[in-house]
């Protein structure tokens, strides 16, 4: 394989779009995101309120890079506070199309006794979790060849494996709720207060911190058939037990959701902690020619950092017209941009990557969109780009839609004004290479 | 002229060639886990890319896995299948009969376990996967799992032929195709969004490559299938289009039914203007073409389009003119239509006696036919009719004879309907304890089925007590 090819071959590695970035990649986009820094402003909540559980809501587009916030809010605190983070991440515990909070409480069970083993061996002495040692049985007749050692150290292995039973799933969630007595809420929190009594003991932490990622994808719960419904019902009509947990936690909602003309519950429900991580913005608001360039910069950041072992650098990875198209149409999406990159890479097989291959990559992304928009979308699109606030209505529900398909982005003004909350939204850029869009639009001028 | 997937100009023509060389390169490069969709919507041509893709790298060891039947979770079908074998690269085939064309709330989905088990995925392979799908599949995808789709590492197109588009036209247009009425509705948007992918591919060919004809029955089976799901506005459009080609290829058979379509379309939405219009235009055109068959169907029809518009004399006129010809040309399905709308016409002139004497011919003719539903309706018009005369031993007799036959093929609405009428006729013989009991029994029906008949009933009950 020549070098060229060889240093291409490394760039399509290194951009893998189906990854949470690790820490080396990791970069803060505080300057083009607004002023909101989840782990800086987490953390000093965290310091003011000593004594008091505080419930975290973050939410941000599918692709937008949460978890990898997320990730690095678990790293921070695990530095700098004395709460000791256990990052879970959902997906690997739901069916999204089939969740109840008993599943929920059971995976936080989980990954708490799993995180805090691995870390420190502590396990639990308390032999009273009658719920749990129910599960656990179940759990054991399955797989009679799983060893479960330590008491209480439910394996992870196997709590992970009811998302792909439905019949197990339903077994386990059966004997949880027909056991009038206890309630899994119950014994999680007696789980958790005898945890941190020995984290108190035994380390230099003195509190938990739940970090529950993936909940925001949550499609149907307890019986819902539609998904609105279902994050409604799981957000904010169990909000209660979802904040009755004794210690910090931090959940991850959809952005639909906290939209939506219910949006404003989540604050008055979980505290007024609530973090939006909108796009990257790199436009100017009701501009989408006029470029941002701290956020254009940070995003040409993340893109060095992949490149670190590629054996090339930024400036002769991509001539300067590529990387401006790529940067431009990701939209400020970072898993769009990293995809485009990874795209591009397909494209040729030569060095510097050429705005050619740079526009075959957006040019995917472009067809997927006009295949896949509902056609009733196209005028309301071409709507929120002639309006002059930019902004959507709360109570449509194709806006919801469209949010969550990152047909519309969310950005915020950030350090430019004074306010936190100077929303607004613009239309992805891949759709307005579309006929569709273009149409729309001159109908929408011609009209007005 | 229309660009083949509605983009931009500016971004270039599309080319096989190039997705070709970039599928391959993702091959040459990839050395770990990446999720690629390959779209292309005929299965020959799929295979022929893939023998092309392997000759083209010899060294490569490219894994294809073809599933025959559906199935639903893909990631254990293949830790089954490739086992310990490490490729350089797996190819999917045959996943299109698993990817339903609803929601994906549907156990048997792959769509769904796909979400599952997206991140064991990366776990499970070391190598890019191919999920080779026909167009539609990919949208569905897109639509429905947008954070699935949203790690994948790219889409690579491949169009058809001409040649291979127009056949496929032709073979999902043919005569086995057509019958769709019955199909349920689920089926029928699947096919939907499989002639609109092949018609997206059709408008994609140069103008010298295309055919009026395939394009013409494409328009019509859309057409047909979005009127049977009650979608008018886009059956409308579609026949529209479809009579423009007629019209151009002088196709007079197809543009009468077109006209004929459209009448009825205007009829279900009220607008009985327009459907008187069409109509005459499809009557025009089949005494053009001396089709005679086909004249008493279009006058037929626009007798139905006067009886619905509330003009009961015109409509006698045409209903009686169609019947004639039914008459002469023994066809008797359509004779049974016209007596029954005979019959209701007369109905609404208060002609009781003739309108009995219509449903009583109508009856004995369907009985011939043995359309069975029809009967029982046909028995239930009767039955409406002694009841109003007040021979209500006679609208007894129809409503028991219509409740039986219900019974015997399952007609469930049939058996609220007339168990309901049963309840009125005793009512009005003041034998309120039977009306009663027969409301009750109807009811309880209605409601099963979640019939509209429910309210009705429940109202005459409520007056009874």
């Amino acid at each position: 394989m020549s070098k060229i090819n060889k240093v291409l071959q490394n760039i399509a590695n290194a951009f893998e779009p189906n990854l949470k970035a690790a820490s080396n990649y990791y970069t803060d986009c505080q300057e083009a995101r607004g002023g909101g820094v989840l782990a800086k402003q987490v953390q000093k909540r965290l310091e003011n309120k000593k004594f008091e559980h505080l419930r975290f809501l973050f939410t941000g587009h599918l692709g937008c890079g949460k978890s990898s916030e997320l990730l690095h809010l678990a790293n921070s605190l695990e530095k700098n506070t004395t709460c000791f983070p256990v990052y879970i991440d959902f997906e690997k515990y739901l069916d999204k199309q089939d969740v109840s909070l008993e599943d929920i409480f059971l995976g936080m069970f989980t990954e708490i006794a799993y995180a805090c083993r691995e870390k420190f061996e502590l396990k639990s002495r308390n032999e009273s979790y009658t719920l749990i040692k129910s599960v656990f049985g179940f759990l054991k007749d399955a797989s009679a060849k799983i060893e479960f050692g330590l008491p209480y150290d439910i394996a992870k292995v196997n709590v992970e494996k009811l998302r792909q039973n439905p019949s197990l799933r339903k077994q386990v969630r059966d004997a949880i709720t027909s056991n009038v007595k206890r309630s899994l809420a119950s014994e999680l929190n007696d789980f958790i207060t005898e945890i941190e009594l020995s984290l108190r003991q035994h380390t230099e932490f003195t509190n938990l911190i739940i970090i529950a990622d993936s909940l925001e994808k949550v499609k149907k719960f307890e019986g819902e058939k539609d998904e609105i419904e279902s994050q409604t019902k799981l957000f904010i009509r169990h909000a209660e037990q979802l904040c009755g947990i004794v210690t910090h936690v931090v959940y991850t909602v959809p952005l639909s959701l906290y939209r939506s003309n219910l949006g404003p519950q989540l604050p008055q429900l979980y505290g007024k902690n609530v973090f939006v991580l909108p796009m990257v913005k790199i436009h100017k608001r009701g501009n989408f020619d006029e470029l941002y360039q701290i956020g254009i910069d940070e995003l040409k950041e993340i893109i060095t950092k992949r490149l670190t072992h590629s054996g090339t650098n930024i400036e002769n990875a991509f001539t300067d017209d590529a990387l401006a198209h790529i940067i431009k149409y990701s939209g400020g999406n970072i898993r769009n941009l990293i995809r485009f990159i990874q795209e591009a890479s397909f494209a040729t097989d030569e060095l510097p990557i050429n705005f050619q291959a740079a526009r075959e990559a957006v040019r995917e992304e472009v067809r997927g969109f006009a295949a896949s928009v509902r056609e009733e979308y196209f005028e309301k699109l071409a709507k929120l780009d002639l309006s002059k606030d930019q902004q959507i209505d709360n109570s449509d529900e194709d806006y919801a839609k469209m949010l969550e398909s990152t047909a519309v982005l969310e950005y915020l003004n950030g350090n430019e004004t004074e306010t936190d909350d100077d929303y607004w939204y613009a239309v992805n850029p891949a759709i307005r290479r579309t006929n569709k869009f273009n149409s729309a639009l001159e109908r929408l001028k011609t009209s007005a | 002229m229309e660009t083949k997937f509605a983009i931009d100009q500016k971004d270039g023509d599309y080319s096989d060639e190039k997705y070709f060389r970039r599928l391959i390169r993702s091959i040459e490069v990839s050395q770990k886990y990446f999720l690629f969709f390959v779209a292309c919507n005929q299965i020959p041509r799929q295979n022929e890319l893939i023998a092309d893709i392997k000759a083209e790298l010899p060294t490569k060891n490219i894994e294809v896995i073809n599933f025959k039947e559906p199935i639903t979770d893909l990631l254990f079908e293949l830790e089954t299948i490739s086992g310990d074998k490490s490729p350089d690269a797996i190819f999917v085939q045959g996943l299109g009969s698993s990817i339903s064309s609803d929601g994906t709330g549907d156990a048997n989905n792959l769509i769904y376990a796909l979400n599952i088990s997206r991140d064991s995925f990366n776990d499970a392979f070391q190598c890019p996967i191919y999920l080779w799908l026909p167009e539609y599949a990919v949208i569905k995808i897109t639509r429905n799992a947008p954070d699935y789709f949203s790690v994948r590492s790219g889409v690579f197109y491949f169009s058809s032929t001409a040649e291979q588009v127009i056949s496929d036209i032709f073979q999902s247009t043919s005569s086995e195709w057509l019958e769709t009425s019955s199909l349920p509705v689920a089926e029928k948007q699947k096919r939907i969004l499989m002639l609109e992918s092949l018609l997206a591919e059709y408008q994609g060919l140069d103008e010298d490559k295309r055919d009026k004809q395939a394009e013409m029955r494409l328009y019509e089976q859309l057409a047909d299938l979005f009127y049977s799901i009650s979608k008018y506005d886009k059956a409308i459009d579609y026949y529209y289009k479809a009579l423009a080609i007629a019209f151009d290829l002088d196709n007079f058979e197809s543009q009468a039914r077109y006209c004929s379509e459209l009448g009825n379309i205007c009829n279900e939405r009220d607008d009985h203007v327009n459907a008187i219009e069409f109509n005459k235009l499809a009557l025009k055109i089949s005494k053009l073409l001396k089709n005679k068959r086909d004249e008493g169907v279009h006058l037929g029809n626009l007798g139905n389009s006067y009886l619905i518009s509330d003009n009961p004399k015109k409509a006698i006129n045409y209903l009686k003119r169609a019947l004639s010809i039914s008459k002469k040309e023994s066809d008797e399905m359509n004779s049974g239509i016209w007596l029954t709308n005979l019959g209701a016409a007369y109905f609404s002139l208060d002609d009781y006696k003739k309108s009995v004497e219509y449903y009583k011919q109508a009856l004995e003719i369907l009985r011939k036919t043995g359309n069975k539903q029809t009967e029982v309706n046909n028995l239930g018009n009767l039955g409406n009719t002694y009841n109003t005369l007040g021979e209500y031993k006679k609208a007894i007799e129809c409503y028991e004879q219509a409740l039986e036959i219900s019974k015997e093929i399952g007609y469930r609405q049939g058996e609220g309907k007339n168990l309901g009428s049963l309840g009125t006729v005793y009512h009005n013989l003041a034998e309120n304890e039977k009306a009663k009991e027969y409301y009750v029994k109807a009811i309880e029906i209605s409601e099963a089925i979640e019939s509209a008949d429910a309210t009705f009933f429940r109202d005459a009950l409520a007056l009874l007590q």
